[in-house]
């Protein structure tokens, strides 16, 4: 066909007289014969007729035909009332993810499994392990000697559970959180593992959790993003596992639900603060113009994606002010620094994001998700992990206990966990001194805390190995489902229609709200 | 035509309307579900109706048309007409009464259908027989046939569509002339409310509602459960045993009459208990959710609250109103209007100060949950807040108040939870916060 000479004269019209046609345009000479033969006459009239066919339709049906589609009609509120979200009174109004990127290992801070001294270098036994596919890193080994922890566990709080030596902050608040040594994820990678959890699926390009947030229950302070992220600067020598945006993209929703990341140094974002001879006025004039310019291109094309632009260049000129006065950390009392540590002065350490992450929940932002690269473990786990615990207890410990003490717990949810879990097994040489551990996606630890969640408990149980969930799994899109039902929604009923497919956070498989983790 | 022709004639048509009788007086619809073949032929009735309607309503035509234009070819016409809708009318009477007695009907609303097609039969067969005699009498007869015609098709429609399918959308000045009814409000704390009007809408709307009502009957209001459908009534108050509803709910998951159908989901053992104790205890709209003891919790989605204040969505003009010229938002606690609402000041808390607080006045009642950290309200604004009567979360921190604001809010009876972080209220007065019977949590942190 491509051989077919282009036929005479214009696309739509004969007569197109002497000024330049589409065909002058420099485009390849296979693309401009397909064009001709793409658009005839007469199929220039067949789509018309079908168009006025289908304007009669929309005329026809009205709004009716647009009612099922979440907004569809600029005229319809958004967020809450379109949505009707949230299904019920939320337990809580915000979110805290404190995210473990690398997976830490759960046998060495949480799951306390007193049994594995004495099976030290032993084979794991293959009944254990099953017919579970491994990874590349460990497929090879010739033997999968048991690495029992290198540390204590003690006996915390009123509620005794057993809490890893390397944690001694967060064991002093371990009656605040809901412990699930049962999690379970399909991922055996860090990728696939890790946009499982945020985003309910193994696949990029679904929206994340904050994302949904943002989506369903919509802004509380206009003036900050709804949903922020924070990278916490990397630990030196630690194994980083790269983290990219789409972790916390919007996906198929409209991009102003998308996550804001603050960066690590430096100015928190960029370009917030006016370049010399640019003041405020200006600024503004200037945001007017190219809104105004969009406005336009949105009335030629009618792209929803244009107004979601127009939006995120006001909430960034909004953000101008208020930024600056979210960061600037010299009203907080001294208490806060008695209880943080001078590690949280450090702008882009765990620490100093964790009491930005209470800041910004003082100011209404839906969901703050602070990242902690660097758990991936896989050889010197004596030597790293100290410095990771390091690096996040005590931040972690001030977090939840200043929300407590502000009276903000009761309406803010805390989450603390990874990807997926280590092996028992050590990755690598075996020795009294030091081991390293493989991904293992058949159980980890996670842990709530805050509003709606109950407090004290420990969820689920694993083998005496920690290697098999052997009662009340959780696995991950339960757990989600858990996180969005404290957050007043219905896993089920928050939906997005894309790809012909009324999507959910929690993915098309069924999943259950974990209700032994509901205070 | 000969005398003994139309006497034949008549008397065919006789007997062929007497036997329909006989099984009207003995063989009423039952409600039960008969032979197969009964059921095919008699669901050809709703189609075979319209014949004798329309071949009647064009007989009154052809005669009113032949008595101004003094035609007698259309008078011949409308005899053959009148002689077709009379076959017409003893067909579809026979239909309908093989449908009624097959297809699971019963109640009085199909006996005075039933009656009325039956009578209709006859009464066209009379006509036919007067055809040609005496014109007066003939014309009598003819106009109430046609009235007896309007009658039953009415009935016939309200058995199909429900009985205010016409006057549903009556325009109002019209209603209020004919004396129409509303459908009467369900109070909202009642246990039918609460407890089953949930499960019906969780469970059942999706194929009984005003756009798909499946087998007849709708479940989106009391009106329509205490109606029933195509096979009578579905609730027999005090009897649980009698109910169809119940029944079919509590069938068998395999069985072909188990609802909901269609392997959507079936209601749980405390959803049926739920029912079974409503419809045992008269299954009116006037026992309250409190009266009834002893019912397992509701689910935990499923759980209607109690209404913590009035519905705000009549007053949803004036909060958005609100809104605007005090730089709050009032938002929805969730979906049920009757959660309340949240008062957030947190885009522009500087904006709120005791002059809002005191505008806030006409929508005082919504707000469950007042979010005023940070703001610029003293213990002016206390007084304020004080009206605040459904008012449980209340967040004062980082805020002027002192302690002599704060006494204010003994006054609010559902107070649960206050914080003071950063304020300067002296936990003397703090210690009389917390004595409130209302109150579980109280937060001084960074107070003296």
């Amino acid at each position: 066909m491509n051989s077919q000479k282009p036929l005479p004269g214009h696309v739509c019209c004969d007569d197109h007289g002497e000024g330049p046609s589409v065909y002058d345009l420099p485009v390849p000479k296979s693309l401009r014969d397909e064009w001709h033969r793409l658009a005839s006459r007469r199929h220039f009239l067949g789509r018309m007729g079908k168009t006025l066919g289908w304007a009669g339709l929309a005329v026809l049906m009205g709004n009716k035909l647009l009612d099922g589609v979440a907004g569809a009609s600029e005229a319809e509120p958004s967020g809450p009332q379109s949505l009707r979200v949230p299904n019920f009174p939320p337990a809580a109004k915000r979110c805290i993810y404190l995210f473990m990127s690398g997976a830490p290992p759960q046998m060495d801070m949480w799951d306390y499994k007193p049994g594995l001294s004495s099976l030290y270098d032993k084979d794991l036994p293959d009944s254990v392990r099953g017919n579970q596919a491994l990874t590349g890193m460990t497929a090879g080994q010739a033997r999968f000697p048991i690495a029992p922890s290198h540390w204590g566990f003690a006996k915390q709080g009123k509620s005794g559970r057993w809490v890893g030596d390397l944690l001694p902050w967060t064991g002093k608040m371990v009656d605040d959180l809901a412990l699930v040594y049962s999690m379970q994820t399909d991922a055996i990678n860090h990728e696939p593992a890790i946009l499982l959890m945020n985003t309910g699926n193994m696949v990029p390009g679904k929206p994340s959790l904050g994302a949904w947030l943002s989506y369903g229950l919509g802004s509380m302070n206009e003036n900050l993003p709804t949903f922020v992220v924070l990278n916490s600067a990397l630990i030196p020598h630690s194994n980083q596992q790269p983290i990219s945006p789409k972790l916390w993209s919007s996906g198929f929703l409209s991009n102003e639900h998308s996550g804001v990341a603050f960066r690590s140094e430096g100015a928190p974002v960029l370009y917030l603060d006016n370049p010399q001879g640019m003041n405020s006025g200006t600024r503004r004039e200037l945001v007017d113009s190219v809104n105004a310019i969009n406005q336009l291109t949105y009335e030629d094309l009618g792209d929803p994606e244009t107004h979601a632009r127009i939006r995120e260049y006001e909430m960034a000129f909004r953000m101008q002010t208020s930024v600056p006065e979210l960061v600037d950390m010299r009203d907080e009392p001294a208490s806060t620094w008695t209880l943080y540590g001078e590690e949280a002065k450090k702008p882009g350490t765990y620490a100093h994001n964790c009491l930005l992450a209470r800041r910004m929940a003082e100011r209404g932002v839906r969901f703050t998700q602070i990242y902690q690269r660097g758990w991936d473990v896989h050889g010197d786990c004596v030597g790293m992990l100290p410095k990771l615990c390091v690096a996040t207890d005590r931040g972690t410990y001030a977090l939840v206990t200043d929300l407590k003490r502000r009276g903000m717990l009761d309406d803010t949810l805390v989450i603390w966990g990874g990807e997926f879990g280590r092996t028992v097994y050590s990755q690598g040489g075996l020795s009294k001194e030091n081991y390293g551990r493989d991904h293992h996606p058949r159980c980890f630890t996670n842990w709530l805390a805050g509003g709606g969640v109950k407090a004290g408990i420990a969820y689920g149980e694993t083998d005496e190995y920690c290697y098999n969930v052997v009662r009340n799994p959780v696995h991950v899109r339960d757990f989600n489902a858990t996180l969005l039902h404290l957050l007043g929604i219905d896993h089920e009923k928050l939906t997005f229609k894309f790809q012909g497919l009324d999507q959910k956070f929690t993915g098309v498989l069924p999943a259950k709200v974990v209700t032994g983790l509901l205070s | 035509m000969p005398l003994r022709v139309r006497a034949w004639i008549l008397g065919v048509g006789i007997a062929a309307i007497f036997p329909l009788l006989i099984l009207l007086l003995y063989s009423p619809p039952d409600g039960g579900q008969r032979a197969e073949l009964a059921q095919f032929l008699g669901r050809f009735h709703p189609l075979a109706v319209h014949f004798p309607v329309a071949l009647l309503l064009l007989v009154l035509v052809l005669e009113g048309a032949a008595l101004a234009r003094q035609s007698w070819d259309l008078r011949q016409s409308a005899g053959f007409v009148l002689g077709l809708a009379t076959v017409a009318a003893i067909g579809s009477a026979w239909l309908g009464w093989l449908l009624a007695w097959s297809g699971g009907y019963e109640g009085s609303l199909v006996s005075r259908h039933m009656w009325g097609g039956v009578s209709l039969a006859a009464a066209s067969l009379a006509c036919w027989g007067l055809y040609g005699w005496k014109r007066s009498v003939y014309a009598a007869a003819l106009l109430a046939t046609a009235g007896l015609m309007i009658w039953t098709s009415d009935q016939g429609g309200k058995l199909t569509h429900g009985d205010t399918f016409l006057t549903e959308h009556l325009p109002r000045p019209l209603r209020r002339w004919l004396g129409g009814q509303r459908p009467s409000e369900v109070d909202p704390s009642s246990f039918y409310a609460m407890r089953v009007q949930p499960i019906f809408e969780d469970k059942c709307v999706l194929c009984h509602n005003a756009g798909k009502f499946k087998g007849k009957l709708r479940l989106d209001s009391y009106e329509h459960v205490m109606r029933g459908g195509k096979d009578g009534l579905v609730i027999h108050p005090g009897e649980p045993g009698k109910s169809e509803l119940f029944r079919r709910v509590t069938l068998a998951p395999d069985n072909k009459d188990f609802m909901p159908a269609e392997g959507k989901a079936a209601l749980s053992g405390a959803e049926t208990k739920i029912i079974e104790v409503w419809i045992a205890a008269g299954a009116t709209t006037h026992i309250a959710e409190t009266a009834i003891q002893g019912l397992p919790p509701s689910s935990r989605e499923n759980a209607v609250s109690p209404p913590l204040t009035a519905d705000y969505r009549p007053q949803l003009k004036e909060i958005t109103a609100l809104e605007t010229s005090l730089g709050v938002r009032l938002v929805p606690r969730s979906q049920n209007p009757t959660d309340g609402l949240i008062l957030r000041t947190v885009s522009a808390p500087e904006r709120c100060t005791d002059a809002s607080l005191a505008q806030l006045a006409p929508v005082a009642n919504l707000i469950v949950d007042a979010e005023l950290a940070r703001t610029r309200v003293t213990d002016k604004g206390m007084q304020a807040i004080a009206n605040f009567s459904n008012l449980r979360f209340l967040d004062l921190s980082n805020t002027a108040v002192t302690s002599a604001g704060v006494k204010e809010l003994m006054k609010l009876e559902k107070l649960e939870s206050l914080n003071l972080t950063q304020t300067r209220v002296a936990h003397t007065t703090a210690a009389e916060l917390q004595a409130k019977p209302s109150m579980k949590r109280l937060y001084l942190f960074e107070t003296h």
